[in-house]
């Protein structure tokens, strides 16, 4: 699954630190979800698209 | 910030790590005849102190002691090191059987002991550096 966290984080001016501050996760969680290495469960899906003002299919998206 | 149910776990992990260096210490007055022994359980006693204070210093810093990925992490952690602890049983037994080496009980809890311990650090390094555990 890929997804498009770092480049609408940084259209918002927001830290690896705030984003995840915001999921309710720690710092490195996002940077694994930021390299495509970990998959989020629904809920971390729907944290971080709500910490970034977005919807959860606007960010992760399956490659055919 | 926490919230009240996490307020309470906490407490109850501090609770806990309290009673068992507790517990040590008291266990050390009581074998004090025992001076091997005593070094043991002061040393368990001491390291739980250390790591609670760790914990404290980390929640304290605001940082974020666990969340979904560190949970997994965790679980394959246990997972793994279960299964190899195991193995080690079933290899020392096997070693017992044929006579190979000869192994008192506390050598066995021993080496079984350390072993765990330093599974879990192991471990923990490598799946942590995994992103995804599948």
């Amino acid at each position: 699954m890929k997804n498009c966290i770092k480049s609408l984080r940084n259209k918002m001016g927001m830290t690896q630190e705030e984003l995840a501050e915001k999921s309710k996760v720690r710092r490195e969680t996002i940077v694994f979800l930021e390299q495509g290495k970990y998959n989020p469960s629904l809920r971390l899906a729907h944290d971080v698209a709500r910490a970034l003002k977005s919807k959860i299919d606007d960010i992760f998206f399956f490659e055919d | 910030m926490l919230n009240k149910s996490n307020r309470f776990k906490t407490k109850s992990v501090y609770a806990i790590y309290a009673l068992f260096s507790s517990l040590m210490f008291l266990a050390a007055l009581y074998f004090m005849d025992n001076e091997r022994l005593v070094s043991v359980l002061v040393s368990m006693g001491t390291a739980t102190i250390a790591i609670a204070i760790l914990r404290s210093w980390k929640e304290k810093k605001g940082e974020l002691l666990s969340d979904e990925r560190t949970k997994k992490v965790n679980r394959a952690v246990m997972s793994a090191s279960l299964s190899i602890t195991y193995l080690m049983i079933a290899g020392m037994i096997l070693i017992n059987y044929f006579g190979i080496v000869e192994m008192s009980a506390e050598a066995v809890l021993s080496i079984l002991l350390f072993t765990i311990a330093a599974l879990q650090i192991v471990l923990k390094a490598y799946f942590s550096r995994k992103g995804d555990i599948e």
